[in-house]
């Protein structure tokens, strides 16, 4: 198979890519409901597996050929007059970084959900959405024109939707599903208005002609021409990654997304489509680059939204709603190295995160599994002596999180605080700060988390050992009954009563990603030959006319590369110092409130009864989007429903009147006897017959 | 307007509707009378009328049967109509479908008035008389009060007899011997180029019509295996879904358990 | 075969359109299904002789062919209109129409 792979060109690789998940997806739609049942998630992981494995060898001869950028088409989508969209690829190294860590997490999480999901009704359903997602996200990531990246943009939403969705009979996924479908909606908007934009301006919609001469994007006569659309074009698309990314104000989705099994947290909602919105501005850098009050609102948006979701995080009781606000976090920090045009430590970011919060989304999952669904940390405590595997694992996620050396997770967001600190942006450093501070709530929190469940004295909630109970399983007797079934056949549930790490279904991929949290840091460190910022960075910059690479040759510190030495506000050690200190003090506080003193944290929380009641309230945003939208809105289809039925109503019934009463006078001719009807036949023929007689004369 | 057509069609009428079932027995009589003299009237005038058209241009064509088997004919229909008891309408019914058979024999259609014999008396009326015969109250009981008082008779008469009255009245007297111009002749193409053959005439406008002799099996055969042999065999497609339609409904369906009675709920 | 004369077939119209009335009026006055269905019969009779009447003037058996089928279509409704009568009969136990009027408005 090998062979067969190295034989193909680069374009037919990458193309070959999205194929496996949608064969997948096709067969377990047809077969999985009366064929494949129980297996359904077989044809799931072998073909995310035969992605993945394309996309590593994809990878691999990356590095062996000149390093250049391979783009090609496969068919034409579709086309009318002198548009055309066609189906086809654009590989570089931000592409091949995406769709690796995409097809890699996805197969560790497919794993795992074959263990996970065992035995809820509608398991092929669930491994159908899986794959689809990865095929749109596949799209997503290679596609090499705007339209293509917006089919796979609208199916990464659509695969959301319906696995937020899943347990369709618990009406808060019903909601939840809705809302992030309709929040997305605003992005989706903004993205296609400025397609349509991009295509009026480059009259093209493909990567190679839009971001392809970056030279003509810089000429004063051509902005000269086009000043309104390069203001709107990336505008439009930093909303549409805002939505996509659940960045401030577009981000209350996020959260209530979560009400969705546990993996698609993990697989859509922390390590993959959520950072669709960084692969779009890191993809159209050259359009940010260039207009920067566009680009610094990036930055900002991106800083105070990490700040404002690590706060809430804070104060958040249920387990998956934590990791839910860090994941907006951590998007905000992305978002802030994207506003400082450190295109690669954003990116670098985005791929620790994969790992460390897919880790922490599976790891919780094992929890939910073993205490029956129970989420809530002040219910559980001490619960590494019956779950020692997961703890390890999530430890390993947390230390990753919270930003402590050596683990991933310190290693990118330094690299986004030291570039933003040593932007030539003046407002760098206050943002960089900010990170710090936000840095050590981050710390704070997770070890919040991390004390209440795992240490202390082990107290279980009373759901604990019971199967999670699945909402099929409530309203639907025919999925009772399959539940039933299945069981027999899953060794997991065999020890039912006692909480344990789960089948190694679902602990294997917690230690590879425990490993991948742990160690894919270093890439950022080693592995450089001679550059500043490892072998990641050397990975992305190998390409001039990459556009993630564009902004680094502007350079980690956002500075271009070779200006590096002109000002360096604080030295990259020493703010990773800082940041280490600070991950360390924020696990210390935790320590202290959270396992040494629980009771010192109830009377630090009523003292500052108020802030904490904000927070719990998560910054009051709902009921803001409540009484600035919903209410508003509420009250204007009362007015239009009101005008609707007395107005509206009022003229159809006035029409209407005259056919009733007409009707109504001659309803006593239908006597329902037939010899009337004959008689009125008979009288109607005779009346013609007359009236053509008296013609006639 | 001929005041005689109108006014013999009202009598007619007048009598219809007193012959009709009714509570009271006498007026019935006084009907039959009415309806008798009228129709008996009606012949003798037709005839009278008849005979002065074949004076003015003989062809022929008339006969006493004509009038005899009309007179059965309408008589025995009045029968049927006023009938109490269904069983004595339908053999009324049989008598009605001699005459027609004999009128028919006098079109020279000899198949046609077997075959409604058969058709007729021999099959349809056999099937009344045992649908009767089922459905009836048993041999000897008086008939019962919906056959014995007949419904609305008034707007019946008054309705069916402008209609008849409307298409006598276009008949005789709008486009038939009544009209100015009226011709004694048979105007038909067919009869015109037949006409014309038998007086050794060979006319270029009926060079392509043929003229078969008329009323024959042949004729008729050839004519419905030809033209109308598409039709001939939708009707027999239509005899074989009428008689399993009939099948079907009046089976005596055994109640699905579900249902219970196997009915539809009645009111 | 001598023709016809227009007063012949004018008398035969005439009986035709008597026999028809009279049937009709059968049709409209009687309350048993069997006598309604019986005087549309009497109604194809009418119709019967006119166009066997119309065959022997225009000498053409166009006529003899209708009345074939004006036969069939009289032995179809006459045997789906019995079997509906005796299914009707069997549900009400009484043959009077009027029983069955429940489709009016």
């Amino acid at each position: 198979m090998m062979d067969t792979l190295a034989a193909l060109t680069i374009v037919q690789k990458a193309a070959l890519i999205p194929l496996f998940p949608l064969i997948a997806a096709v067969l377990i739609t047809l077969l999985g409901g009366k064929v494949l049942k129980g297996l359904s998630h077989l044809p799931a992981i072998a073909g995310v597996l035969a992605s993945f494995i394309v996309a590593v060898s994809l990878l691999m001869s990356y590095n062996a050929s000149d390093g250049g950028l391979s783009y090609g088409n496969v068919f034409t989508w579709f086309g009318a007059g002198g548009f055309h969209v066609p189906v086809g690829v654009y590989v570089d190294s931000l592409s091949i970084l995406f769709v690796c860590f995409v097809t890699g997490i996805s197969t560790l999480i497919f794993i795992y959900s074959g263990g996970y999901m065992a035995g809820d009704y509608g398991y092929f359903r669930f491994f159908a959405y899986l794959s689809i997602f990865v095929f749109f996200m596949c799209m997503l990531v290679l596609a090499n024109n705007f339209v293509l990246v917006y089919l796979g943009w609208e199916g990464v939403g659509l695969a959301s939707y319906l696995l937020v969705g899943y347990y369709y009979p618990k009406p808060s996924a019903r909601e939840a599903a809705k809302k992030a479908f309709i929040v997305n909606r605003i992005g989706d908007t903004c993205f296609a208005i400025a397609i349509f934009i991009i295509y009026l301006t480059f009259h093209t919609v493909s990567f190679h002609g839009v971001l392809g001469d970056p030279h003509r994007l810089l000429r004063g006569s051509w902005r000269a021409a086009h000043h309104t659309a390069i203001f709107w074009i990336p505008l439009l698309l930093m909303v549409a990654a805002f939505a996509k990314s659940a960045q401030l104000p577009l981000h209350v989705w996020l959260p209530d997304a979560m009400e969705g099994p546990t993996p698609v947290s993990a697989l859509i909602h922390a390590a993959t489509m959520v950072t669709a919105g960084v692969y779009l501005v890191a993809r159209c850098m050259p359009l940010f680059q260039h207009d920067l009050p566009v680009l610094h609102t990036v930055g900002i948006i991106g800083c105070i939204t990490a700040f404002m979701a690590a706060t809430i995080g804070m104060c958040q009781y249920d387990l998956k709603r934590i990791w839910a606000y860090s994941t907006v976090s951590q998007l905000g920090y992305m978002f802030l190295g994207l506003g400082v045009a450190a295109g690669s430590a954003a990116v670098f970011h985005v791929f620790t995160h994969a790992f460390f919060k897919a880790l922490l989304f599976l790891a919780t999952g094992s929890v939910m599994h073993a205490m029956g669904g129970e989420l809530d940390i002040r219910k559980m405590s001490g619960i590494r002596r019956v779950m020692p595997i997961t703890t390890v694992c999530l430890l390993m996620g947390a230390f990753a999180l919270a930003g402590i050396p050596p683990w991933a997770g310190f290693f990118s967001k330094d690299a986004i605080l030291s570039s933003a600190m040593n932007a030539t942006w003046s407002w760098g450093p206050a943002l960089s700060i900010v990170g710090l501070l936000t840095a050590l709530i981050t710390s704070y929190y997770t070890f919040r988390a991390v004390f209440r469940v795992f240490f202390g004295p082990l107290v279980l909630p009373a759901t604990a050992g019971m199967h999670e109970p699945s909402a099929f399983t409530i309203t639907d007797a025919h999925g009772a009954e399959h539940n039933g079934h299945d069981h027999a056949h899953d060794d997991a549930h065999a020890h039912a009563g006692k909480p344990t790490d789960g089948s190694p279904m679902m602990w294997l991929p917690l230690i590879i990603l425990a490993i991948g949290a742990t160690t894919v840091g270093f890439m950022g460190v080693f592995g450089g030959h001679g550059h500043e910022g490892g072998l990641m960075r050397r990975f992305l910059a190998g390409n001039d006319l990459n556009p993630a690479v564009q902004t680094s040759t502007v350079g980690i510190a956002g500075i271009p590369v070779t200006h590096v030495e002109q000002s360096m506000r604080v030295a990259p050690n020493v703010l990773m110092g800082i940041s280490a200190a600070l991950g360390v003090l924020g696990l210390l506080i935790a320590y202290y409130f959270h396992l040494a003193k629980r009771d010192a944290a109830e009377a630090a929380a009523a003292r500052f009864r108020p802030l904490v009641k904000f927070l719990e309230n998560k910054w009051y945003f709902d009921e803001l989007y409540d009484l600035g939208l919903v209410q508003p809105l509420w009250a204007f289809g009362w007015l239009l429903s009101y005008f609707d039925r007395f107005v509206v109503d009022g003229l159809v019934f006035v029409v209407s009147f005259v056919p009733q009463l007409a009707g109504f006078s001659i309803k006593p001719t239908e006597s329902g006897r037939l010899r009337y009807y004959g008689i009125g036949m008979v009288a109607g023929i005779a009346v013609v017959v007359l009236g053509v007689l008296y013609l006639m004369h | 307007m001929d005041c005689t057509l109108l006014i013999a069609v009202a009598l007619g009428a007048l009598g219809v509707f007193l012959l009709l079932p009714r509570a009271q027995a006498s007026w019935r009589k006084l009907g039959a009378l009415i309806t008798v003299l009228v129709g008996g009237g009606g012949l003798f005038y037709l005839s009278r009328w008849a005979e002065l058209q074949e004076s003015a241009a003989p062809a022929g064509g008339l006969s006493l049967y004509f009038y005899i088997f009309a007179a059965i004919a309408v008589g025995s229909a009045l029968a049927v109509i006023s009938h109490p008891k269904p069983l004595y309408a339908a053999l009324y019914f049989v008598i009605l479908t001699l005459a027609t058979s004999a009128l028919l024999l006098t079109l020279y259609a000899e198949f046609i008035a077997i075959v409604l014999i058969v058709i007729y008396a021999g099959a349809i009326l056999v099937t009344y008389v045992f649908v009767i015969m089922l459905a009836s109250t048993p041999g000897g009981a008086p008939a019962a009060e919906y056959d014995k008082v007949s419904a609305d008779p008034l707007i019946a008469v008054l309705v069916s007899f402008l209609l008849l009255a409307t298409v006598l009245q276009l008949m005789f007297h709008v486009s038939g011997p009544g009209s100015p111009g009226f011709m004694n002749t048979n105007t038909g193409l067919h009869a015109r180029a037949l006409m014309a053959a038998n007086l050794g005439y060979h006319l270029p406008q009926f060079s392509g019509i043929k003229t078969p002799a008329v009323g024959g099996m042949a004729v008729l055969g050839r004519n419905l295996y030809s033209h109308y042999a598409l039709s001939l065999e939708l009707a027999g497609v239509l005899l074989t879904v009428a008689m399993v339609g009939a099948v079907v409904i009046s089976r005596k369906n055994e109640p699905p358990a579900a249902l219970g009675s196997g009915e539809l709920p009645t009111e | 075969m001598e023709l016809m004369t227009n007063a012949a077939l004018y008398q035969y119209l005439a009986l035709g359109a008597v026999l028809f009335a009279i049937g009709l009026v059968g049709f409209m006055s009687r309350r048993n299904m069997i006598m309604i269905f019986l005087s549309t019969e009497i109604m194809f009779q009418g119709v019967a002789i006119n166009l066997i009447a119309f065959a022997r003037y225009h000498l053409n058996a166009d006529g003899q062919s209708f009345v074939i089928f004006l036969l069939s279509v009289a032995a179809a409704e006459a045997s789906l209109a019995l079997a509906l009568v005796v299914l009707l009969y069997r549900r009400r136990q009484t043959l009077n129409i009027d029983a069955w009027s429940e489709m009016q408005g």
